[in-house]
């Protein structure tokens, strides 16, 4: 048997963090959720399972959303990578932020930024006409976004204080303002 | 989590050669399912290859 020959040493790793460039030295092993809050103090990323059950951990790379909790930051050298901060542009909030306030989309808000990133992605997903298991017809190239839609569009994502019908109304109205702009 | 080394590769035959030459190494895709298993000490790999970015 072949002993391995890399190392498992700190590897050098740039990930671009809401538009700044950011150089660690990482251990393979850390994953990118404990690489933004330990090493980056970006703690607006939620460490809630640390097994990608509860989704409290989402963030977008390369505009997709993914669990931070289950992805290694090693993995992401060069990626493009959205948190909870870099959504809002000063202090005018993104639009998916005003409307989970608007609607009463938490109560606690410890799932909040995974939820928040997580519909950003579900939307730019709806709009290039993805299909989930709940689509009645696959075969249209227009999706529409009933409440049954969201709910299993936004399923990785758990909130226990129950603020799902807040969740649903803040996605919807996003939703719908963003086609009446376009 | 038990420690590991990492090594990207992008050319399919390398990293097939990698994970066949070592039981302990394994192929790292997305992660979802193995980083979990990691994090529990069922699958305790000694070296990750990652197959994300093989050349097409």
């Amino acid at each position: 048997m072949q002993t391995p020959s890399a190392t498992t040493e700190s590897i050098q790793t740039s990930l671009r963090i809401n538009g700044q460039s950011h150089t660690l030295e990482l251990e393979p092993r850390v994953t990118l959720l404990d690489a933004l809050r330990e090493s980056l103090g970006l703690t607006g990323t939620k460490k809630g399972c640390n097994h990608g059950q509860c989704g409290a951990c989402t963030v977008l790379i390369n505009g997709r959303r993914i669990n931070a909790c289950l992805t290694l930051a090693v993995m992401h050298d060069g990626d493009e990578i959205t948190t909870i901060e870099g959504l809002a542009k000063g202090d005018e909030l993104h639009p998916m932020q005003a409307a989970f306030i608007q609607h009463d989309g938490f109560q606690c808000g410890y799932c909040t930024p995974g939820q928040i990133c997580s519909a950003i992605a579900l939307l730019e997903e709806v709009a290039q006409g993805t299909v989930s298991v709940v689509t009645e017809n696959v075969a249209t190239p227009k999706i529409e976004l009933t409440a049954t839609e969201i709910r299993e569009r936004m399923s990785g994502n758990l909130c226990r204080c129950g603020a799902y019908q807040g969740i649903v109304a803040a996605v919807q109205d996003v939703h719908e303002r963003k086609c009446e702009d376009a | 989590m038990k420690p590991f080394s990492y090594t990207r590769i992008d050319e399919a035959k390398t990293a097939i050669q990698q994970v066949t030459q070592n039981r302990t190494t394994k192929f790292l895709g997305g992660g979802t399912n193995l980083i979990d298993l990691i994090k529990e000490g069922v699958e305790q790999p000694d070296r990750l290859i990652d197959i994300n970015r093989l050349k097409g």
